[in-house]
């Protein structure tokens, strides 16, 4: 309505070997290249994992234009904590500018911070851009489903994960139309209205109420179709393939790599 | 569009009313073309839209608009509007007053309740009033009817009716019933004005405003079922010709069967 809105977490569609990868296959290399991320405490294990990085971004270099889309606003977030970084963290100061002292400590920090904070949001991101939401989901159910033996509504959690993302494309379309609404009869609702009581009633309670209807709803068809009346079976049965195996294989031989840099050669 | 004018824009669901009626209301920039106000497009040249630059006299009454209330009071919901006019308070309440009245709202009754306490019908009308209650020049009612059952759109009609005159009124609907009530026609296709027409004629078009998915008066809706049976009628120009070509049809064919 008001400007295009942009397609939450950005899944695009595509038939890449990222794409035909299993979900869980993706999951669990996630996860591996986040363990990567946070175990590489030295440059050489940085490195390793960054090749990592690398080598999963080969495979989809098409991808890399939306996936540039995705990271971009955050890159300005990880850099400006990066920068805070530098001067909160005591030790040898560079310089003295009035009470602001960049310490080399503080630098050094930053410069592991940000570089393992871009690694763990670029696989994300990866894993979000060719993958479905659901798929994700149905990923996330495999990975914890043995939670499920010590209570933990694992399923319930997921399926509501899942409804919210697909539902943020509705919820940003629904804001859009409120604020159209309000403006068309004499709110500013621009960004002063986020230090104005009565304009932010204006633009949530809208919101909220319609949720809430929709949730309602969304809960009442769930349950008229059957939805927690026992146990289900999925219409897509997904099966570890050749690739997904190479894949596992890469993504295991590049953390221990990486271990082992950081452990054993450079502890 | 002059001062007092009531034009209708006519066209099926999906066929880009509402996208047209926030270009018409300044509230996103038309892709080509610009949209004049007083002769002057108050959007700019600039690529960015600040919500300063729209004319307040121009309002639109949104689809669904019960959905857009959130005030604790009618009154204050109602009031919404005027307050972003920097008003004085007497100025706001006697708006306030005279759109509830305006929508045939009891102000003593209404105006202290919450809006959620009311009707669906009941919330509708007080929308309208927090739109009536910006005493605009240029007033867009996009499907000011949509969602409501037969009794409270009659309602809602009548309401409608007594403003003509005031401001303009720029009446999107996919009732051809409802857009001829209007001066100037404009049947929209596909994000296109397919023709203009005055509000007599409309309806001399029935068969291919049909076809362009707009809902027709129920006799025209059974003339159109009539002739999707294979039944062909004569042409004809007013609701009674086609009453009785109906008629005549029916009659011929309960003979020979």
């Amino acid at each position: 309505m008001l400007g295009s809105s942009p397609r939450f977490l950005n899944f695009e569609p595509g038939d890449s070997i990222r794409h035909r990868l299993d979900p869980r296959t993706k999951l669990l290399a996630m996860f591996a290249v986040i363990a990567d991320a946070l175990i590489a405490s030295v440059p050489g294990g940085i490195i390793a994992a960054y090749l990592l990085g690398v080598v999963i971004g080969l495979m989809a270099l098409h991808l890399l234009p939306a996936l540039w889309r995705v990271l971009r606003p955050l890159l300005v977030l990880i850099i400006l904590f990066g920068l805070i970084i530098v001067v909160v963290t005591p030790g040898n100061a560079v310089i003295h500018i009035s009470f602001v002292v960049p310490t080399y400590d503080g630098i050094a920090l930053a410069i592991r911070l940000t570089l393992q904070t871009f690694l763990i949001i670029y696989t994300t991101s990866l894993l979000t851009i060719t993958t479905p939401p659901l798929a994700v989901a149905d990923a996330l159910q495999w990975a914890f489903g043995w939670l499920e033996r010590v209570r933990v509504p694992v399923r319930d959690i997921i399926a509501m994960v899942a409804i919210g993302l697909t539902f943020v494309p509705l919820l940003i379309e629904e804001t859009q139309k409120v604020i159209a609404a309000q403006r068309a009869r004499g709110a500013d609702l621009g960004m002063n209205a986020l230090l104005d009581e009565q304009a932010m009633g204006a633009l949530m309670i809208p919101l909220l109420l319609a949720n809430l209807r929709r949730g309602d709803e969304l809960a009442e068809s769930m349950e008229a179709r059957l939805y927690n009346s026992g146990p289900r079976t999925s219409l897509h049965e997904y099966r570890f393939r050749r690739l997904d195996a190479n894949a596992a294989a890469i993504a295991l031989a590049f953390t221990t790599a990486v271990a082992v840099i950081s452990f054993v050669l450079l502890p | 569009m002059d001062t007092g004018e009531v034009i209708s824009v006519l066209g099926a669901p999906g066929s880009g009313k509402t996208r047209l009626a926030l270009e018409l209301a300044f509230l996103t920039r038309p892709e080509v073309g610009a949209v004049l106000f007083h002769g002057k497009n108050p959007l700019g040249r600039k690529r960015s839209l600040q919500p300063q630059q729209r004319p307040r006299a121009v309002t639109m009454l949104v689809q669904n608009a019960e959905d857009q209330l959130f005030a604790r009071t009618v009154f204050d919901d109602v009031a919404f509007g005027p307050r972003h006019l920097e008003l004085e308070d007497a100025e706001i309440e006697r708006r306030v007053l005279k759109a509830l009245s305006a929508v045939r709202l009891d102000p003593d009754e209404t105006s202290t309740r919450s809006p959620f306490a009311l009707s669906g019908g009941e919330r509708r009308r007080v929308a309208l009033a927090g739109v009536l209650a910006m005493e605009p020049e240029v007033l867009i009612l996009d499907e000011p009817t949509s969602n409501l059952d037969p009794k409270t759109r009659e309602e809602f009609l009548t309401l409608l009716e007594p403003l003509r005159g005031k401001g303009a009124i720029i009446w999107l609907t996919a009732s051809a019933e409802e857009a001829a009530r209007a001066q100037r026609i404009y049947v929209f296709q596909d994000a296109r004005l397919a023709e203009v027409q005055s509000g007599a004629n409309l309806l001399r078009d029935w068969r291919r405003l049909a076809i362009a998915g707009i809902e027709l008066p129920a006799l025209f809706e059974l003339a159109a079922a009539i002739e999707r049976r294979g039944c062909p009628l004569p042409p004809t120009g007013s609701a009674p010709e086609l009453h009785d070509a109906i008629l005549d049809v029916w009659k011929t064919r309960h003979h020979a069967g």
